[in-house]
């Protein structure tokens, strides 16, 4: 089943940084692939790290050389479609950012179950950094999680468990 | 009746994005043409109101920005302007000789005849029936309309819902429903493709919402309201290819497309033509949204089913062809960057069907 | 159902009204569709297909089909889902085609 299908991207689609860059710091991922009329990462990184050029449709491409992992471009993408990924340099843990959306709002230290693209649990994660570019983008949260590094390809998504959260 | 008589120079029909773009760029272009909108909801912005995604595009059409918040935006300049009034609550009723446009005004209870020299008719789309037993039942909505009771109102259409159709409309609203604390249990689709962005399909997926492409829905059923929804797998000639499921479901979403309303161009004389991409008839219009009647235009849904953005840019296009008519200033230059900024956000896959539906509307001739 | 808390929304609501449903009191608010007091209220049958007296709800909620209409105060095949709430409203649900007045 292809994405078209599914609606759940593979690896074939998606063309992720290699461990080396992951490891160097905060590194965004871009889950956009097909061309739908659309620029705004181009035009709110402050580093010109993504360029999207001349037709609208193009596909975003990024610089990781000049990609400060601001996060940013994660805020504003109005497709949801861009997530950040660190991973230690050890290699014995790694941190997903991921935009959203919805209530109740995670807090610091909460633990949450992690989910795949397709809505299937992973495992679990502490949430360690929530933020809100209220500038660019009013009502959406910028979570980050930190996980074990071998879940960093999977993960792109979590749920507060039931009774864990204090309304 | 009561009737009361209004002089206008250029009558908008619909005061949603199509509507608002046409009243402010046509009052900015050219100042001192009198504008009136009619807009038959009490409500103005039209659908962008209940839009809580944020648009694609690049500054020019909001990116980023919040449906409900461009609506805003809009709504804001127009009312701004002491050029343009706007009447609520006011259905236009047919449109005569002479240009002569006779409106209803539920609020004010009289008949309002307008004279104008332009008429841009800005009406919108409606949502398509499905075909099955129980699409009648209470509980069977358009998508659009949960969108209105969730996304205007606060109140929540149902608990659990199944949606059918995974087009974007299909994709967005099974989206804010779960923002909104509804449970979508499945994202039924005919085809064995999901119609819709992967972005927001992919939003709503990794929620755990399943799309099952391929499928459709057999039959709804509840008493005196919906209370299950047969799902069944179909093959490529849409015949039942396999076992039912049944969801226990309060409320079943249709996303099946919308029909441009038409029914004021047609009574007008309008040349018509049924193009299918463009999601049935829709009245001839050039690439200025002129129709074969020289003081009608159109903008938005109406002259073919698209998007928001394209709407607002066809508003402004037909805002400005009916103040370049009537003022006699060059607006020329305006038009084609609006054309061109057009053109460009229709370029990508999603932008070929309607592309290929006006392409198919210009080659025909005019009569 | 009224959604209390929304992760985008705020929703500005007018203040609270009466209003009469086949002749019951019930709240909405002000300025409100008369078909989103009336769901809030949980009443889902706004009409019956003229035939075989189907139940039928709201559907498009924007003034296209003829699913909510009503009688309201009085006035018959009035369009419930574009129509403001007001303060002692009364809304019957209509027998057969209605009348013109």
């Amino acid at each position: 089943m292809n994405y078209k299908q599914s609606g759940v991207l593979t690896g074939e689609e998606l063309r992720l940084p290699d461990n080396e860059t992951l490891c160097r710091g905060k590194t965004i991922i871009i889950e956009c692939v097909e061309n739908i009329p659309c620029d705004p990462c181009e035009t709110s990184c402050p580093k010109g790290a993504i360029t999207v050029g001349g037709n609208i449709c193009n596909l975003p491409k990024i610089d990781y050389t000049k990609c400060s992992g601001c996060g940013l471009c994660v805020a504003v993408c109005p497709g949801l479609a861009i997530f950040m990924a660190e991973k230690s340099p050890k290699g014995d843990w790694a941190e997903i950012t991921i935009p959203y959306e919805l209530l109740p709002h995670p807090k610091n230290g909460e633990r949450v179950i992690t989910m795949d693209r397709s809505g299937c649990d992973v495992g679990t994660g502490e949430i360690v950094r929530v933020t809100e570019f209220k500038k660019v983008q009013k009502s959406r949260l910028i979570v980050t999680v930190r996980i074990p590094a071998e879940d960093l390809n999977m993960v792109r998504h979590f749920r507060i468990a039931e009774g864990n959260h204090e309304q | 009746m009561a009737l009361k008589i209004n002089k206008c120079d250029i009558l908008i029909i619909g005061g949603g994005p199509a509507g608002l773009e046409a009243a402010y760029h046509a009052a900015k272009a050219a100042p001192g043409l009198k504008i009136s909108i009619v807009e038959e909801n009490f409500l103005l912005g039209g659908q962008l109101i209940k839009q809580t995604h944020s648009f694609f595009g690049s500054k020019n059409q909001f990116a980023g920005k919040r449906g409900f918040e461009i609506a805003e935006l809009l709504m804001d300049r127009v009312r701004k302007n002491p050029d343009i009034d706007i009447h609520l609550q006011t259905s236009a009723l047919g449109c005569y000789e002479g240009g002569i446009v006779a409106c209803e005004s539920m609020a004010e209870g009289c008949l309002k005849e307008f004279q104008p020299g332009r008429t841009i008719v800005a009406a919108g789309a409606r949502e398509n029936m499905a075909p099955f037993p129980g699409n009648d039942l209470p509980g069977v909505f358009g998508a659009g309309a949960a969108q209105t009771l969730m996304n205007v109102y606060g109140v929540l259409p149902g608990r659990k819902v199944v949606m059918l159709g995974a087009g974007n409309i299909g994709l967005i609203v099974s989206y804010q429903l779960m923002q909104a604390g509804a449970e979508v249990l499945a994202i039924i689709e005919g085809l064995p493709m999901i119609g819709g962005y992967h972005v927001h399909a992919a939003k709503i997926r990794r929620m755990g919402v399943p799309i099952l492409a391929s499928h459709t829905v057999v039959r709804a059923t509840g008493k005196s309201t919906l209370e299950e929804v047969e799902v069944a797998p179909i093959d490529k000639n849409w015949k039942i290819a396999g076992e039912s499921t049944v969801f226990q479901a309060d409320t079943l979403c249709l996303a099946v497309g919308l029909t441009p309303g038409t029914e004021l161009l047609e009574q007008s004389g309008c040349r018509m033509a049924f193009v299918k991409e463009l999601g049935g008839h829709v009245a001839w219009h050039n690439d200025r949204m002129e129709t074969s009647r020289p003081e009608i235009l159109v903008a938005g849904d109406v002259s073919g089913i698209e998007e928001a953005s394209t709407a607002m840019l066809e508003g402004k296009i037909a805002g400005l062809a009916a103040a370049e008519g009537l003022s006699g200033l060059d607006l020329s230059d305006e038009i084609s960057r609006a054309q061109q900024e057009l053109a460009g956000i229709r370029k990508g896959p999603y932008g070929e069907k309607a592309c290929l539906g006006k392409d198919k509307l210009c080659k025909l001739s005019v009569r | 159902m009224r959604i209390d808390k929304h992760p985008v929304l705020h929703f500005e609501k007018g203040r609270k009204v009466q209003f009469y449903f086949d002749g019951r009191p019930m709240t909405g608010h002000e300025g409100e569709a008369v078909t989103a007091a009336l769901h809030a209220n949980g009443v889902m049958v706004l009409s019956h297909s003229l035939k075989r007296r189907h139940p039928r709800g709201l559907f498009c909620a924007i003034g296209k089909c003829a699913s909510c209409m009503m009688r309201v105060d009085g006035q018959d095949n009035v369009r419930t889902c574009i129509l403001p709430l007001r303060e002692g409203m009364r809304i019957e649900t209509q027998e057969g085609k209605g009348r013109l007045k």
